[in-house]
């Protein structure tokens, strides 16, 4: 049996940072300034007033639905029958949802004449490895809260953590995310810029546009190719309340 | 010529790794209708998808045209030179953010491990396969990992590593290489695959249909996910600041492979580190539109160590070992030069290859490298020395277009230029000279320049050479090595241009 040779690694990292620092310029390049890129459309919203997010839900929308991701309205009060309406129409008989997941109750009472009559609610409280084979080959749906949504792509910004694990937006083949519009940016950039995760960085950040596709195959697009078949987003209107449905 | 570089005509498919056999390879490749074929329409594919982000490729902006072109144009611009900036910024204090990088890390229960050489790389894979007694990996998508050739050096020891990358995983039941950085399945068509498919694949009968090939490839690497121990991939970008690993793509392979098994190992040259998270958002932007034309992929992954078990609420999936490889692999000879140093800015978007012409018309496996196209022509004389890969520089018309489309402006046509050049000529005074620097270089056609240079500095030499070669125009040789390939042998005139004008009383 080979052994992880710590020293090897240590003399390869000597030498190249040896070869690196020998040709390496005296003085570094100035800090490259954003500005050009935040003034631009890719990186718009950071800079100046924050595009009101009731402006951002209808071209969200659009650019949600052109990655093929469903997008449903709902309010404050009926999202989790949205997400129960979602559930039957596919006929979704295992939903997993993190513990953490900040409507479980309201989700709970809603499913509750459900529960135990064709459908079950699987929390996902115990690590991967206790439920593996469930999750992959049980499971039909998982449930997410997204922590921004972007406006100009359509994306879904997820932080994943202990309570809403990794997986659950990647294993099941149904993903349905959770997106309280008042959550909505113009960009990519002005999402990071409002939610600092640099500040203190989660194991896991992930950007989510659309269920997993491949053009792999003489560039025709599959969709569902390793991860969800089908992203179903959830935006529930918020804007007119006090606190957020998924705080 | 030191080596033989038109040795043997292979059959295709084209599956070897030899970049001396260049030219040799070329030829099968023209000669192949349906390699052609593919290649030519998915180039045309990807220019046009790039080009409803940022406008064509070619030529300069017309002042009278389209806005929405000047417009993409214009956006493209700006755009680019903020990225130019960001990986010029970046590897200008390479070292530092590099131990910046390995500190953050390190700090958050990341294995960080170096090697200066693919056989270094493959030692660290072992070991840590053996450590967990792994008798397979899954794989995501990584052209470092082909850079080592991973594959081939773990089978050796027994292990298996599967590819799970749509395209990945289709070339390597084909037994053969990616043609492409981007789109590895590129030089094949739906019935070829569904051809593999059905051969390979138990219970699988001939479908063209492209949905149910990859319904089928879902199905068998999926049991692979859920079983593998370990995971391997690539990385797009690493942040020093925050000590993350950055991945993107559509498939959610990727996801697969660094979520769900025990152990994580990525590996990546030691070239892709930029300081601040933020530096991310403009290549990003540049990488998706210039690849594959989209505005964003369906995931963007930021990985920043594994999963966190301590404390009042531990995480309950993600790898619970996570490990990367920082490779250089001739990588630091390119960062020497301040000339060569622009190749290690690229960020492997493949938009060079989409755009140029050579490499639409013989595909990515004639090239015999890990990097095909312009950018591996560039790369791949520092990853395995100028002699073998001494034809590659030249396999441009030096169109421009490479240059044009890169997303993070390198010079590539310059760049080509150099490499000619080193491998013809010994390393200047002062500098060291790259591996395998002056190996094409040809006694015979110095000779040939130096009396040409010779001849054309005196007048009177001029005179009498041209007036001589005039008069015995008719000892020409009908066959001139490559020149007479494809073209009507050169003769010189019976008379020269200027003998001419002054008989016609124009001097």
């Amino acid at each position: 049996m080979t052994l992880l040779d710590a020293t090897a690694s240590a003399a390869a990292r000597r030498a190249i940072l040896a070869r690196l620092r020998g040709a390496a310029p005296a003085q570094p390049l100035p800090t490259p300034d954003l500005a050009p890129f935040f003034q631009s459309p890719f990186g718009r919203g950071v800079q100046g007033e924050r595009p009101a997010p009731a402006d951002l839900i209808a071209p969200f929308e659009a650019a949600a639905r052109g990655w093929r991701a469903e997008v449903l309205h709902a309010s404050p009060a009926n999202w989790p029958a949205a997400v129960q309406q979602v559930l039957q129409q596919r006929g979704c008989r295992h939903l997993a949802v993190g513990q953490g997941f900040p409507g479980l109750h309201a989700l709970t009472a809603q499913l509750a004449p459900q529960l135990g009559h064709g459908l079950t609610l699987h929390p996902f409280a115990s690590p991967l490895e206790d439920w593996k084979p469930q999750l992959f080959d049980q499971i039909d749906a998982g449930l997410t809260c997204a922590a921004a949504g972007v406006a100009d792509t359509g994306s879904l910004v997820l932080q994943p953590g202990p309570g809403e694990p990794r997986t659950l937006s990647l294993v099941p083949p149904l993903h349905i995310a959770v997106l309280p519009a008042r959550r909505l940016y113009a960009s990519l950039a002005a999402a990071w810029s409002a939610l600092q995760p640099q500040a203190d960085m989660p194991t896991n950040l992930l950007l989510i546009s659309g269920p997993s596709k491949t053009a792999d195959i003489q560039q025709v697009l599959a969709f569902g190719a390793h991860g969800p078949k089908e992203l179903v987003i959830v935006l529930v209107n918020d804007l007119q309340n006090d606190s957020e449905v998924c705080a | 010529m030191n080596t033989p570089h038109t040795k043997p005509v292979h059959e295709a498919p084209l599956t070897f790794v030899d970049p001396r056999h260049f030219k040799a390879n070329t030829q099968v490749a023209v000669d192949d209708a349906h390699l052609r074929k593919s290649f030519r329409s998915a180039m045309d594919f990807l220019q046009t998808k790039r080009a409803a982000h940022f406008g064509t490729a070619q030529g300069a902006l017309p002042p009278d045209g389209p806005a929405e072109v000047r417009d993409a144009k214009t956006a493209f611009e700006t755009l680019r030179r903020q990225g130019e900036a960001i990986r010029q910024y970046s590897l200008s204090k390479l070292p530092d953010l590099l131990e910046q990088l390995d500190a953050q890390l390190t700090a958050r229960g990341v294995q960080v491990h170096w090697a200066s050489t693919p056989a270094e790389a493959n030692a660290l894979f072992l070991a840590i396969a053996q450590q967990h007694g792994a008798r397979g990996m899954v794989k995501g998508k990584s052209m470092v990992s082909e850079e080592i050739e991973l594959n081939h050096r773990m089978a050796e020891h027994g292990i298996t590593c599967l590819e799970s990358d749509m395209g990945e995983y289709i070339v390597q039941l084909a037994g053969e290489r990616p043609s492409h950085i981007i789109m590895p399945a590129i030089h094949k068509t739906k019935q070829q695959i569904a051809e593999l498919f059905a051969q390979h694949i138990p219970g699988t009968s001939y479908t063209e249909d492209v949905d149910e090939l990859i319904a089928t490839g879902r199905r068998v690497l999926r049991h692979e996910f859920r079983d593998a121990k370990i995971g391997v991939s690539g990385v797009n970008f690493l942040v020093a600041e925050t000590g993350s690993l950055v991945l993107v793509e559509n498939e959610g392979n990727g996801r697969m492979c660094t979520t769900v098994p025990e152990v994580h190992i990525a590996i990546t040259g030691i070239e892709k580190v930029v300081e601040k998270l933020e530096h991310v958002l403009p290549l990003y932007a540049l990488l998706t539109r210039s690849a594959t034309g989209q505005a964003v992929t369906t995931y963007l992954n930021v990985i920043t160590g594994p999963r966190r078990v301590q404390g009042e609420a531990p995480e309950l999936d993600g790898p619970r070992e996570l490990h990367l490889i920082l490779l250089d692999n001739g990588r630091s000879q390119a960062y020497r030069e301040a000339d060569f140093r622009p190749t290690l800015q690229c960020i492997r978007c493949g938009a060079c290859m989409n755009h140029c012409p050579v490499y639409a018309r013989i595909g990515g496996l004639a090239y015999g490298t890990t990097y095909p196209g312009p950018i591996g022509s560039i790369i791949s004389p520092h990853l395995m020395g100028l002699d073998p890969t001494q034809d590659l520089p030249t396999a441009s018309s030096l169109c421009g277009a490479c240059g044009e489309v890169c997303p993070v402006g390198i010079p590539i046509p310059e760049l080509l230029m150099q490499l000619r050049h080193a491998a013809k000529h010994e390393a200047e005074p002062g500098h060291a000279p790259l591996a395998g620097q002056a190996s094409a270089r040809d006694w015979k056609e110095e000779a040939a320049w130096k009396t040409w240079a010779k001849l054309s500095s005196s007048p009177t030499l001029y005179r009498n050479f041209v007036g001589l070669a005039g008069r015995l125009s008719w000892l020409t040789p009908p066959w001139q090595a490559g020149w007479t390939a494809h073209r009507t042998p050169l003769k010189p005139a019976s008379q020269s241009l200027r003998a001419r004008l002054k008989g016609a009383g124009l001097e």
